[in-house]
């Protein structure tokens, strides 16, 4: 016996393009195509924008990140980072007195070196208060550049020459911008910047001189993050990493929840596409048993089966992949094209793992969704081919293990991050079990209502309990799908909602610190007389937290992984009433309490649980030089990002009787009316002023980048969600449309099919409408309070749209894909089944 | 040729099991030509797809040649069919996808077989549809489907063909002329065929009848 040899390459590809001509790939192909198109979309797009608001963000610190220390950074450093092409700069910064021929002020003295800045640019102008003009570079030696306020609080004008330590320079420009001016907001006096190469020659820098330095890093993402790894080992207690996020607290949670948001919708869209990949997989499957039967009577056993189907596999995954994926390509590019002005066009390449993530989503997707229902067609008995057999495959239970397997390794591949992963399965899961159990329930109410109705519902509901078993599978898919989508569109909103009411126009762009309190009512009655808008003037005192509960900080940060230096210096404060923006989560804030005589804190979250501190703690504070107790009285969550003054720790009452306290506020002032700085500095020479303007506008700048890629997204992910609706509609289109020629025979007319089948697929949409709000409350909880850490809100509206939006669209979808079998004659239907 | 003993063939029903097949017994010999009829639900389909070994009894023997095939595993039997086995259906089963030649080169080429399409047109010639061999099934009539699905079947060039019901799907005088197609092919190949029929003409023109009644076999 010579046996039958293994099936050949031409004829799998052979039978394959006979499919492809005759249309039977084409749900499975476009549902491939689909997804590794949209993921490989939203990865390219999705890490341009991240990548871009990346630069942008990493203006606010003058590079893509930076070591700082009191120390300057090592040569062995330094000489690693030009290995890998990393360029730098250095900054040195100290306090000093600066002089004039008539004047003094203590100023907090900025030496850069040639290259700084690194990303961003500087605004100089000849004149204070003139029109600034970018530059890429610092001052070049002899140079000083000063802050606006310094011409009149040294009383002299540019050209003039001003003495720092022993060195002497030309006041060439007022510096009114600096990218990094977001750092160290407070405790800094007005701003002296000069060429790093005259440190020396000013003598200022003695042994024991507190002195920061900071070293500046450009790169790539993934350079700057390789070196990130490298060097973390090697920093010791004096240097710290400082990347974008953790420098600026408010920007950090804006990038956080933007990144958060489009992980979730790359983690929604692969769920969807894995559920239209293993939808048409079963029906492409189901339409191969003929063929299988009939392959099998002529002579190919299973393993030739599996073999043939194994490259068509191959095939359909090679060409899904490669046209996917330029076909994502394409999409992103041409989404970029059509959104024009709205984008900027420098915006920065992707990453290259965007390009291979969809070639990854799509290769996984084919073995663990398409693989299964059509490998198992080697199951199918020849001896189908004699009489009509129950359709076969692996058990069901097996391939939505593979496939709930599969969906949770891409997610977590897509997203690197478990808990956003877990999130989304486990409401899935959750709301897969519970729309099973509810669902046949559901089928059989509406049948024993529908008794009571006309005809075509009698029918249509009638239709709907027929087919209860796979319309309670359809149902779970549907209410799966609407679940997503609402999700999405729910956490789409809150946030746009969020980040537009946080930057409100009268955003406080001026800070007001080192106020005396004998000059607290002057400042606020100047504030009146010129008619600006002023927060509540807060007391502050510098100190740090050296320990909790007798436990040393330097031995409970070991362990601590946030971006928080504990070691430093805090600005601390006393206040009576909770500012708008801060929330207490755990404890009570001083009303609640009533009055004490101890001396109670209140600890911003992060800061709390990189300590470890609960409530009741007891924490050590060395204010003045002096050992200071305090009982943790409530934990807040704080808006960083509101322009308001904010602080780690907020006392019930004044700390060691106001000893070293000054004031802080915030104002607004617009542009046309910043000349009153000028009269309030004269008038205050002490007080220190900080424009920040350019950071609100880099803030707004990122936010409407991050609002347009989360739109942009939305619609894709909306249009995978659109193809698993009509795939899973095709899928138990064969049997619906067998029914209706059978109708057709015995007499119905078109319009009576036409309205069972939609009112059939209305209802079917209604049902799972409603359990798609069910599942997406549940998850929202979750998705709110644990991921983007905002407070949940119940969506009341959606309890009405949700479920009437579900049975239109599912009831359209279900029309327009049966519309064809209406209008062909029941005997060419009869003769195709 | 084709033995079967004891053949059994039970299926699960909610009262219990049903005997479809209950202890057949027949021999078949090498050349000869065997219609089984019976009333529908006799189980006719059943014994042939057993005597194919499209699928397994759950008792008894089969041989086909002189092996049996009821012990041996999907993968064996799919060997022995690709060399001793070729089938004509009522429903023709004609891959939609592949036209006409196609058809009939499929078993060729899945025997890896050399020259494939040449011998497929030449019994295309052989039953009248040489202009019809890039047809699609779907253009072709009841009749003409049936003679590519002959053509298929007897280009194999196997000794046995199974064909189950195969005028059951065209009208008479169509039925009547793929009918003699079917004996012509038979007797010029010198092929042993077992066909399932309700037509007494058809089984009339086979050299024995055996009637099926509720899982028994009669020979007439």
């Amino acid at each position: 016996m010579t046996g039958i040899p293994a099936v050949k390459l031409g004829l799998a590809r052979k039978l394959l393009w006979r499919d492809w001509n005759s249309g039977e790939l084409n749900i499975l192909l476009t549902s491939l195509l689909l997804a590794v198109a949209t993921v490989t979309s939203i990865s390219l797009f999705s890490s341009r924008i991240h990548n871009s608001i990346y630069e942008e963000a990493s203006h606010f610190i003058a590079a893509d990140a930076k070591v700082t220390g009191s120390l300057p950074a090592p040569d062995e450093w330094k000489k690693a980072a030009q290995a890998i092409n990393i360029k730098t700069a250095d900054i040195i910064r100290f306090r000093a007195m600066t002089f004039s021929d008539k004047d003094m002020v203590l100023t907090q003295v900025k030496a850069v070196s040639a290259n700084y800045p690194l990303k961003g640019s500087l605004a100089i102008s000849d004149r204070p208060y003139e029109k600034s003009r970018k530059i890429d570079r610092g001052p070049r030696p002899g140079e000083a550049w000063i802050a606006p306020r310094l011409f009149s609080a040294l009383n002299i004008n540019s050209g003039d020459r001003v003495t720092i330590g022993d060195a002497e320079f030309v006041a060439t420009a007022s510096l009114n911008k600096e990218p990094d001016a977001g750092q160290s907001l407070f405790g800094v006096a007005p701003r002296v910047m000069i060429n790093i190469a005259d440190i020396d020659a000013t003598g200022a820098i003695q042994v024991g001189s507190r002195v920061d330095h900071d070293w500046l890093l450009a790169g790539a993402n993934d350079v700057i993050d390789e070196f990130e790894q490298w060097l973390q080992a090697e920093l010791g207690n004096h240097h710290r990493w400082v990347g974008v996020k953790a420098e600026n607290r408010g920007i950090g949670s804006a990038l956080t929840r933007a990144e958060r948001f489009l992980l979730l919708t790359g983690c929604l869209s692969v769920v969807l596409s894995g559920v239209a990949i293993a939808l048409a997989a079963k029906r492409y499957a189901k339409r191969q048993q003929a063929q299988v039967a009939i392959l099998k009577t002529l002579g190919s056993g299973p393993q030739n089966i599996l073999r043939l189907y194994s490259i068509n596999i191959l095939l359909i995954g090679i060409f899904s992949i490669l046209a996917g994926g330029g076909m994502g390509w394409l999409l992103h590019w041409g989404i970029l094209t059509a959104l024009g002005d709205l984008i900027p066009a420098d915006l920065a390449p992707p990453s290259l793992s965007a390009y291979s993530t969809g070639a990854v989503t799509g290769f996984v997707a084919l073995w663990a969704f398409a693989a299964p229902p059509i490998f198992a067609l080697r199951q199918v008995a020849p001896a189908t081919i004699l009489r009509e057999h129950k359709e076969q495959g692996i058990p069901t239970g097996r391939s939505t293990g593979i496939g709930a397997a599969a969906i949770v390794l891409l997610m977590i591949f897509y997203s690197r991050d478990w808990q956003l992963s877990f999130i989304v399965a486990a409401g899935s899961a959750v709301c897969l079990a519970g729309v099973g159990t509810l669902s046949s329930g559901l089928i059989l109410l509406t049948r024993k209502i529908g008794n009571r109705l006309s005809y075509s519902w009698r029918l249509g509901l009638a239709n709907l309990k027929r087919h209860r078993r796979f319309n309670a599978l359809q149902m779970m898919i549907f209410s799966v799908l609407l679940m997503l989508l609402f999700i999405l569109l729910t956490v789409r909103t809150t946030l746009l909602n969020q980040w537009q009411n946080q930057l409100p126009p009268d955003t406080p762009n001026h800070f007001a610190f080192n106020i005396f309190p004998n000059e607290a009512q002057g400042i606020t009655n100047f504030f009146q007389q010129n008619n600006v808008f002023a927060n509540p003037f807060y007391p502050m005192t510098r100190g740090r937290v050296v320990g909790v509960n007798g436990v040393p900080t330097s031995e409970l940060i070991k362990n601590q992984k946030n971006n928080i230096n504990y070691p430093r210096e805090l600005n601390l404060t006393w206040a009576d009433t909770l500012g708008a923006d801060n929330k207490i989560l755990y404890g009570q804030w001083w009303d609640e309490i009533g009055p004490s005589e101890e001396l109670l804190v209140s600890a911003e979250q992060e800061y709390a649980n990189g300590l470890g501190i609960v409530i009741g703690d007891r924490v050590e504070f060395s204010v003045a030089g002096q050992e200071v107790r305090a009982r943790v009285a409530s934990i807040r969550s704080v808006q960083w990002d509101s322009m308001n003054p904010n602080f780690f720790m907020i006392f019930n009452r004044e700390i060691l009787d106001g000893v070293g306290a000054n004031w802080i506020t915030s104002f607004y002032l617009p542009q046309s009316r910043k000349p009153i700085l000028n009269a309030l500095s004269r008038q205050y020479p002490t007080v220190s002023l900080v424009e920040i303007d350019q950071t609100i506008e880099q803030i707004q700048s990122i936010i409407g980048k991050v609002s347009m890629a989360i739109e942009f997204i939305l619609v894709l992910v909306l249009a995978s969600g659109f193809l698993v609706l009509i795939t899973s509609i095709q899928a138990t289109l064969d049997v619906r449309v067998q029914e209706s020629a059978i109708f057709r025979t015995i007499g119905a007319d078109k319009a009576l099919v036409r309205k069972t089948l939609i009112i059939e697929f209305s209802t079917l949409g209604l049902l799972a409408g409603i359990l798609a709000v069910v599942g997406t409350e549940l998850c929202l909880y979750f998705l709110q309070t644990r991921v983007f850490n905002l407070a949940y809100q119940s969506q009341g509206l959606l309890w009405l749209w949700g479920p009437a939006l579900s049975a239109f669209l599912i009831g359209s979808v279900g029309w327009i894909s049966t519309r064809n079998v209406i209008n062909t004659p029941p005997l060419a239907v009869l003769r195709e089944v | 040729m084709i033995k079967a003993r004891e053949l059994h063939q039970q299926v699960p029903v909610s009262e219990g099991t049903l005997d479809i097949l209950k202890g057949i017994n027949l021999e078949i010999k090498s050349g000869e030509t065997v219609a089984i009829i019976g009333a529908s639900g006799s189980g006719k389909s059943t014994l042939l797809g057993m005597l194919a070994g499209l699928d397994i009894p759950s008792g008894g023997k089969v041989y086909l040649g002189e092996r049996e095939i009821t012990t041996l595993d999907e993968e064996a039997r799919a060997q022995v069919r690709s060399e001793l086995v070729a089938f004509v259906f009522q429903n023709f089963q004609l891959l939609s996808s592949l036209n006409a030649v196609e058809n009939v080169m499929l078993p060729l080429e899945l025997k890896g077989e050399t020259g494939a399409e040449e011998k497929a047109r030449q019994y295309l010639q052989r039953v009248g549809l040489a202009e019809r061999e890039r047809h699609y099934p779907n253009q072709l009539s009841g009749g003409e489907q049936q003679r590519v699905a002959l053509a298929r079947a007897f280009a194999c060039e196997t000794p046995i063909i199974f064909a189950d019901e195969p005028t059951g799907n065209l009208d008479t005088a169509t039925g009547e002329k793929v009918a003699d197609l079917l004996f012509d092919l038979n007797r010029e190949s010198g092929t042993t065929l077992v066909l399932v029929t309700h037509s007494p003409d058809l089984a009339a023109r086979c050299q024995r009848q055996l009637e099926m009644h509720s899982g028994e076999i009669t020979e007439h």
